[in-house]
């Protein structure tokens, strides 16, 4: 683990995710990374297309805010290396997501860690989450969690999947996710009426999928649910999963539209610390 | 318990069907009753005093020899070692074979049936093929079905395929007294199919309350996908290794179970290891 990027907006979710990359920082030695963009109020943005240019006094008060955002992001970053942990901070300034999308192309980071706070209902419809905007388009892992996180107590990971496909960066960060942690993986397909299968098919190649893939440490199950996002937080309730880790393939468009994207509706309607990796 | 019933015809299959009871009996410390029909149109009990009387024609000359091998057979077979070890009787009757057998089974002297069945294919002797299916489908008290070789270990690891419906108390009632004559270990399991889809969470908490309900000890709580029931139950047991599998019937018959189809029959037909059988809706 070489660096791990945290996007902060202060928040107690953005706290949560930094305590988090410091015990991962702590354990692995990795840099970690913080990150805050500070976001235009929309009205600024309008103004500039006027004849009378950008409004004085708004512009003032984002000189302060900036100003502000820039000693909060000191502080943090100074909690860190305080603790002995080797920290970057940059401040940037614009449109969360974008600016956000280029520092996910930063070669260096292998991990982000993101609070989220779940979006739902007509926020989740209109504008969705920058959490799940983040996990759709990270080249590298991205956690993501709610709730604050104990890394020594990590020991149950579940790994949904269909087991028909193997794709070898997902497995190996997937690996890795395991090792760090020292954890079980519990592999769980989720057996519902529109892809249901019989279990002396669906184990066969849940058992062959595993070995093939040299895992070690591992449970398998197959979850009966509805839908497969239900099916996936269920089994994580019953075995009182630590995280939840998912492959995603990112849909975006028309197709997250018409179709949904598994990943992204776990992300925001689970409670439990979401680990996801984007196949491409 | 009352005795165990063992209808045999002195076939491979009646021979193992005896062998299973001859653990049964033992261990649930009762009788065992073995019991054989000559085909004949004409019921003559001969049990007590040999040949009746009647005729003198070759009929009767070669039915006398009939008599006595059936006799020399059921000499053999009380003859089988261990048998002295239990409390054994046995009855040779003429008539009506699956007539008779029933009544026998119904006649509230029996506690259990134990027979031999071969499976669907084949009708040569009267105690398997369909026959034993009826006698499945219609006996008021719990018919273990054998097809193959059974001992002990069978009884020590029980599947109970279970629709986790609240009129199986007697079912449970007998699975329970086989778990500690036996010392078993009891596998609940629902078969899920797309026909009865229900999700884990459901099913898992209908299972806990179950068990609580009926207070059942030294068992494990499953789910089974397949398409179809009677192949869940089996492959399930394949899965598990399991010795023997118990469950309910609710003894559907003519046009509903054609429609429906009843799982217990089908079981008994293609499941190796022995299958236990009531009827719930007597």
């Amino acid at each position: 683990m070489k660096k791990i990027l945290v996007p902060t907006d202060f928040s107690d979710q953005a706290q949560m995710a930094i305590d988090l990359a410091s015990q991962i920082a702590k354990k692995t030695g990795a840099t970690v990374k913080l990150v805050h963009v500070y976001e235009y109020p929309v009205a600024t943005a309008y103004t500039t297309l006027d004849v009378g240019g950008p409004d004085p006094i708004e512009g003032e008060l984002a000189r302060e805010m900036v100003d502000q955002n820039k000693k909060q992001l000191a502080e943090e970053a100074k909690k860190l290396s305080e603790d002995g942990i080797n920290v970057e901070q940059e401040l940037k300034m614009g449109n969360p997501f974008i600016n956000l999308s280029e520092e996910l192309k930063d070669e260096g980071v292998d991990l982000v860690i993101m609070g989220s706070k779940g979006a739902s209902g007509l926020e989740e419809a209109l504008i969705g989450s920058n959490t799940e905007k983040v996990v759709r388009y990270a080249k590298c892992p991205v956690i993501s969690l709610k709730q604050p996180l104990i890394v020594d107590t990590l020991k149950n990971i579940v790994f949904a999947a269909n087991f028909k496909e193997s794709d070898e960066k997902l497995l190996a960060a997937l690996k890795k996710l395991q090792s760090m942690f020292g954890a079980t993986i519990h592999f769980v397909r989720i057996n519902t009426l529109n892809n249901f299968e019989p279990d002396s098919f669906a184990k066969k190649r849940m058992k062959n999928w595993v070995r093939n893939n040299k895992f070690e440490d591992f449970t398998l199950r197959i979850y009966n649910d509805v839908e497969e996002e239900d099916g996936i937080n269920h089994y994580a309730e019953e075995i009182n999963a630590d995280l939840l880790a998912l492959g995603t393939h990112g849909r975006t468009g028309l197709g997250r539209l018409f179709s949904g994207s598994l990943a992204e509706d776990v992300v925001n309607h689970s409670n439990r610390p979401i680990w996801t990796y984007h196949m491409g | 318990m009352k005795s165990i019933l063992c209808p045999t015809d002195f076939s491979e299959q009646a021979n193992h069907a005896v062998e299973a009871s001859f653990y049964l009996a033992k261990k649930l410390k009762i009788g065992l009753h073995l019991y054989h029909v000559i085909e004949s149109a004409s019921e003559v009990d001969f049990n007590v005093g040999g040949a009746s009387g009647g005729g003198s024609s070759m009929d009767d000359i070669f039915f006398l020899k009939l008599i006595e091998r059936t006799r020399q057979n059921m000499d053999q077979l009380l003859a089988t070692p261990g048998l002295e070890e239990i409390e054994v009787t046995s009855e040779i009757k003429t008539g009506n074979p699956s007539k008779l057998i029933f009544e026998e089974i119904r006649s509230d002297k029996h506690g259990m049936v134990v027979m031999g069945t071969k499976g669907a294919s084949g009708f040569q002797e009267i105690l398997i093929g369909s026959n034993a299916e009826k006698i499945v489908r219609m006996s008021p008290v719990p018919v273990i079905s054998v097809k193959e070789f059974v001992d002990e270990s069978n009884f020590k690891n029980i599947i109970y395929a279970t629709g986790l419906k609240d009129d199986e108390h007697e079912v449970i009632g007998i699975l329970k007294e086989l778990q500690v004559a036996f010392d078993a270990k009891i596998h609940l399991v629902r078969i899920n199919t797309p026909n009865n889809f229900q999700t884990d969470w459901a099913t898992k908490q209908q299972m806990e309350s179950y068990v609580k309900d009926f207070g059942l000890e030294n068992y494990t709580c499953n789910i089974f996908n397949d398409p179809i029931e009677e192949d869940g139950i089996i492959l399930f047991a394949e899965e598990i290794k399991a010795g023997m599998i118990v469950m309910a019937t609710h003894g559907r018959t003519g046009f509903a179970h054609l429609l429906s189809g009843s799982i217990a029959e089908d079981v008994v037909n293609h499941a190796k290891r022995p299958v236990m059988t009531l009827n719930i809706n007597k």
